[in-house]
Formats: structure tokens, C-alpha cells, sequence
């Protein structure tokens, strides 16, 4: 029976009315292609150019960038197919299920990154401009392309996650569209000190940061934490432009240890081992 | 030039409702309700006045401040004030940096506990940041916000400070009316919230190319100018009038609308931030508050040298002309909110 319907689409598809390819055909496909492509840069270029000059939008406007790369390749697809073949619905669909088919066994890795594209732009699990953990790594999204997805990495590595995993794996987004971002900055002190003091300090050093963004919304919290051997003062707060994540930690933790010394406020003696997990890079 | 004798009167000219809503909480206090109340605006925009108007009427006591407080002598000042207090700039009270929210700690300490009305007035972004970070709003529940004026009222607001007619001449050529784009920032209040939003909005400027065809006059034109270089600002307004008018005439091409060069790093962003909510600034408060991370001077120069900022006699402010430009590009940076 499958057989049956295999041989009869291979049928279908093999009696598709082909075109005459001539030169002139690949000279048409050939532009078509690099016109497409450059429409994609074209705009690009101009949509990350407005987004610079809005700051607080910047990821509304960086995310039409993906799905205008979607529109234009598929549209060129479509004449691409069409300078080659001049198909009736049926031949369409019988070209279509074979392609379907070829795709499922020789490309499906790419038929599933490209899925996961669509799925991306449309379901918004993260964005142009945000700062994720996606296939094990963490970074600002510089491009969501058809078949990957572009992270710069803290040490400024460019890495490209393919796109399926966006099926298989969970993807943490530290701000969620929004430019402004959460930054946790943890201070361990000596458990003999005054840890109100310490609170007020920190607290004071995350509002007076040129980096910081509060408002109802973006609110902030500080908080302690008694362990056996120090206390954790633990700052949340928003910094006004995820760009600015690690600028923001370094110089609240400065100013806050700088006002710490002259409060009589001392670091704790506790030597953290390598694996402690509350040393780690990335915590939430 | 205008006269003299009524100035302090006619500059309050179009905040009048926000006077009565004043004078209105004042009545309800000497009749038993106590609301402390906020007056809040931009710089230049005339909030003094209106406090001034409300003094010149009740027994009050006056407390202005004109700089960064540092000591916590004012407190005495109020102990033996009258019942109605005014206290003016009161952003003074409070200093972006760690330990520098002391003097603001302590007249919310003692307002807490006063039987007084305090009618204070504050910079817009001033209110705003202390409002997120010390929630400084719960303190004065009546909120008042001094408007920007449409064309009409600053036309109305200028032309009363004169006793002779105005002479005004469109001397533009077609040259000069041409298609200027810019970007704005678009206040949205959200239904049953105070927060404002900016809303960046690109602001086409076509009046200029078809002006001669509605026939509009002058006159129209130059308020109209007026209007979009100040942003309604009358303060603003004022000075640009002033700083534009031949007496008796005005030609419409000395009303400009400066473009600025808004590329600034992080810590000219921040600098600009704090002269903006500060309103005025000397340079030793604004070392403490940039810290030894920032090199203030070589910041001030920039910001000088680009006609953002003017040193006044050792005390640094916004540059009037470009006060739209720079509240537009630190909201849209969210510097200030």
C-alpha cells in the first residue's frame, strides 16, 4: 500500500512540467537570490541602525529582523520554484510531499532548525538584544537566523546554537524582551559584623549606580542570608541596559566595599572552594 | 521691554488651575484635612512662581533651597515655622551617591510627625527617582504637575508682559522650509497609574513647507516655533523670546530649533542625568556624586562644548535649547524616568 502511494507520488512528481533552464533561468535565480539576500542586509542594517538610536525599544525593533529574513527567503523561494517549474495544485502537492519526504530522511537537522526559527519568532522564548543560557551557553543574542541562533558569550566568543534545541532544551532569558535586565550582586561578609549596616550600604550603592533602572515595575530588593561561616548580602536590581550587566556589578560591589571598610564592615575569611556553587558565573 | 511693575503676577500666567488646586488643599488644612502637597515640574518651568503666589496670599514660612543641603540646619527652621510651610527645590535634599539621602531621611522624619502642611515643589526626574527609591510619594498624597502650554497660552503668557503691539515678520524663504525629521518623546499616562511612559514618536516637521499655504500669519508661526523649541516649557519660552526679540520686532527666523550632537558615553549620560534632575550644580557636589570613576571635568567639558550644558558662574545647568533634546535622550536611554 505505502509503496503504492510512493511510486505513485515519485510519478507525480517526476511528470512535473519542467521548464527550459537556460542561462537566462540561472542568471534569474542567481539574482533573485542576491537580491534577497541583500534586501536582508538592507534592512537589517537599517533595522539595528533605529533600534541603536531607541535604546529602551531596541528589542521591539531588532526582532522584526528575523521574521523579515523569513518572509524574503521564503518569498524568494517561491520564485525560485517557480522559474523551474510551472506546477497545477496536484503536481504542487505531490512536489511538496516529496519534498516533505527528503527533507524527513537526508535534511531533517535543518528542516527542524528552520521549524525552530519559526517557533522562535513566533513563540518569543527569547529575543534579538536579550541575554540567555540557551544549549549550555550564556550571552546576548546578536542574530536569530534560519537555522541558528547567534550568542556572544561574556568573553566575547561569537557561538551559534542550532535552533531545534529550542524542542529539547530549556532556554533561561535574564530579561525577556526588555532591555532593562535583573543582576544579582551577592557581597559575603564576616558573620561578626552589623549586617543592617551592611543592607543600607549596599542598598545605597545599587540606587546611586549610574547603572541602575527603577520604577514600580523594575523594583529592587536587598537581602540577607546567615551561613555558618559569613553573611550573604544579596542586591536585585535592574540595570538600565543588559549591555551594562557586568559594568553595573563591578561598580556597585566597588563603591559598596570602599563604604564597607569605612563602616568597620569586613569581608569574611571563609575560603570559598572552587566548586562552591554560589561562586559560579552565572547564578539566578 | 516688558514692564516691570506686574512680572511676578503675569509669570504665573496659565497655571492658575494648578494655583487653585493649592490654595484649595491649603483651605482643607485650616479646616481640619491634612494633605501635604507635591508640585512637581521640569526646570525653567515656574514652579517657584506659583509657590510665591500662594505665599503673597496666606501666613506662610518659606524654606528655598538653592544648592545640595548638606547640614541639617534647615530642620531648626522648621520647628519654629508656621503652620503652612513652603519648601522650595526641595531635590536639593537628597545627593545620588551612598550616605547621601541623610537630610531627605530627616525632614521625612520630621514631616512624619508635624501637624504642619508642607507645600513642596520638585524637579520632575528628582521626583520620580526618589519617588522609586525612597517613595517619597507616600509622603505627599496631593500631587500637582505643572503642564506643558500649548501655543495658544505661551502667545497668551508673553504678549501680557507687553504693553506695546508686537511686530512680527516672516522673513523665512522656501529654502529654509524644508522637511525636517526628528525624534520625540510622546508622555502617556496609564489609566489609574501616575507612572508616564515615553513614547518614542517621530516628529515630521511639515508646517514649515506648508505654512504659506494654510496663510498662516506670522504671528501663528513664530508661537508655533516657539512652542516645538520649548516643548511648551514657558520658562524655556520665555528666555528663547527674549533671547530672539528685537523689541518691537520678532522675525521668525530667529526662532530656531538647535539640533545637538547626543552621542555620549555612559558617564556623560549619568553626569547630564544628575544636572537634569538637579536642575543646578556645583562642581565639588558633582565630584562626590560621580566618585573617583568618572573624570567630572573632562565630562563637563564635553557636555559644554556640544551647547548642553552652561556654566553659570561656577554653578552648571541644562542649557535651556537644549533642554527637549536632553530629557528626550536620557528617557529613551532610561538615564532619568
Amino acid at each position: 500500500m505505502a509503496d503504492g502511494v510512493l511510486t505513485n507520488t515519485t510519478a507525480q512528481f517526476t511528470s512535473l512540467p519542467f521548464k527550459e533552464i537556460g542561462i537566462d533561468t540561472i542568471v534569474y535565480i542567481i539574482v533573485i537570490i542576491i537580491v534577497a539576500y541583500l534586501i536582508v542586509r538592507v534592512l537589517s542594517f537599517v533595522l539595528r541602525f533605529i533600534s541603536e538610536k531607541l535604546p529602551a525599544y531596541r528589542h521591539a525593533v531588532t526582532m522584526l529582523i528575523p521574521l523579515l529574513k523569513i518572509i524574503i527567503y521564503f518569498t524568494a523561494l517561491y520564485y525560485v520554484l517557480f522559474a523551474l517549474v510551472q506546477p497545477d495544485i496536484t503536481q504542487l502537492i505531490a512536489f511538496f510531499g516529496l519534498f516533505g519526504a527528503a527533507l524527513g530522511l537526508g535534511l531533517k537537522d535543518l528542516f527542524a532548525d528552520i521549524i525552530g526559527g519559526i517557533v522562535i519568532i513566533f513563540e518569543k522564548p527569547y529575543q534579538i538584544g536579550d541575554k540567555i543560557t540557551f544549549g549550555g551557553y550564556y550571552g546576548e543574542v546578536k542574530d536569530i537566523g534560519i537555522r541558528s541562533t547567534k550568542l556572544v558569550t561574556p568573553g566575547d566568543s561569537m557561538v551559534s546554537v542550532p535552533n531545534y534545541l529550542v524542542f529539547s532544551q530549556a532556554v533561561s532569558s535574564g530579561n525577556a524582551g526588555d532591555v532593562a535586565m535583573m543582576v544579582i550582586i551577592d557581597l559575603f561578609i564576616d558573620p561578626s559584623c552589623e549586617s543592617g549596616k551592611a543592607m543600607t550600604i549596599l542598598k545605597e550603592a545599587v540606587v546611586t549606580s549610574k547603572y541602575v533602572y527603577i520604577s514600580k515595575k523594575f523594583h529592587y530588593t536587598i537581602l540577607l542570608e546567615d551561613f555558618p561561616y559569613y553573611k550573604r548580602i544579596r542586591a536585585k536590581a535592574y540595570v538600565n541596559d543588559l549591555r551594562n550587566e557586568f559594568e553595573f556589578k563591578s561598580e556597585v560591589t566597588r563603591r559598596a566595599w570602599i563604604e564597607f571598610r569605612k563602616a568597620g564592615i569586613k569581608p569574611t575569611r571563609y575560603r570559598f572552594p572552587e566548586a562552591d556553587p554560589s561562586h559560579s558565573g552565572n547564578r539566578s | 521691554m516688558p514692564g516691570e511693575e506686574n512680572e511676578e503676577k503675569k509669570e504665573l500666567f496659565g497655571y492658575e488651575k494648578e494655583l487653585e488646586q493649592v490654595v484649595t488643599a491649603v483651605k482643607d488644612y485650616l479646616a481640619g484635612t491634612h494633605t501635604n502637597i507635591a508640585i512637581i515640574s521640569d526646570p525653567f518651568a515656574g514652579r517657584t512662581s506659583l509657590v510665591d503666589a500662594l505665599a503673597r496670599d496666606y501666613l506662610t514660612t518659606t524654606v528655598s533651597f538653592s544648592s545640595v543641603m548638606t547640614e541639617k540646619a534647615f530642620i531648626s527652621t522648621l520647628h519654629d515655622a508656621n503652620n503652612i510651610v513652603i519648601m522650595d527645590n526641595c531635590h536639593f535634599l537628597a545627593m545620588r551617591k551612598i550616605g547621601g539621602f541623610v537630610q531627605l531621611d530627616e525632614f521625612l522624619r520630621f514631616l512624619s510627625s508635624s501637624e504642619k502642611l508642607f507645600v513642596t515643589t520638585w524637579n520632575t526626574y528628582s521626583w520620580s527617582y526618589l519617588s522609586a527609591v525612597k517613595n517619597i510619594d507616600k509622603y505627599f498624597p496631593k500631587v500637582i504637575r505643572l503642564p506643558p502650554m500649548d501655543s495658544e497660552s505661551l502667545k497668551k503668557m508673553i504678549l501680557s508682559r507687553y504693553d506695546k503691539d508686537i511686530e512680527f515678520v516672516d522673513d523665512t524663504s522656501s529654502e529654509e522650509r524644508k522637511l525636517s525629521v526628528s525624534w520625540t518623546c510622546i508622555h502617556i499616562r496609564i489609566p489609574f497609574s501616575s507612572t508616564v511612559y515615553c513614547l518614542p514618536w517621530p516628529y515630521i516637521d511639515l508646517s514649515s513647507i506648508f505654512h504659506k499655504k494654510k496663510e498662516e500669519t506670522a504671528e501663528k508661526i513664530v508661537f508655533d516655533r516657539l512652542f516645538r523649541a520649548s516643548n511648551g516649557n514657558p520658562g524655556v519660552a520665555r528666555k528663547i523670546w527674549d533671547a530672539s526679540i528685537e523689541f518691537p520686532t520678532i522675525w521668525v527666523s530667529s526662532i530656531k530649533e538647535p539640533s545637538f550632537d547626543m552621542d555620549l558615553d555612559i558617564n556623560e549620560k549619568f553626569l547630564l542625568g544628575i544636572i537634569l534632575t538637579m536642575e543646578t550644580i556645583q562642581l565639588g557636589d558633582l565630584s562626590e556624586i560621580a566618585g573617583p570613576e568618572i573624570d567630572v571635568e573632562k565630562s563637563l567639558y564635553i557636555l559644554m562644548s556640544r551647547d548642553l550644558v552652561v556654566d553659570d558662574k561656577g554653578f552648571y545647568t541644562i542649557n535651556y535649547r537644549a533642554l527637549k533634546s536632553v530629557k528626550s535622550y536620557l528617557e529613551l536611554s532610561r538615564m532619568v524616568w
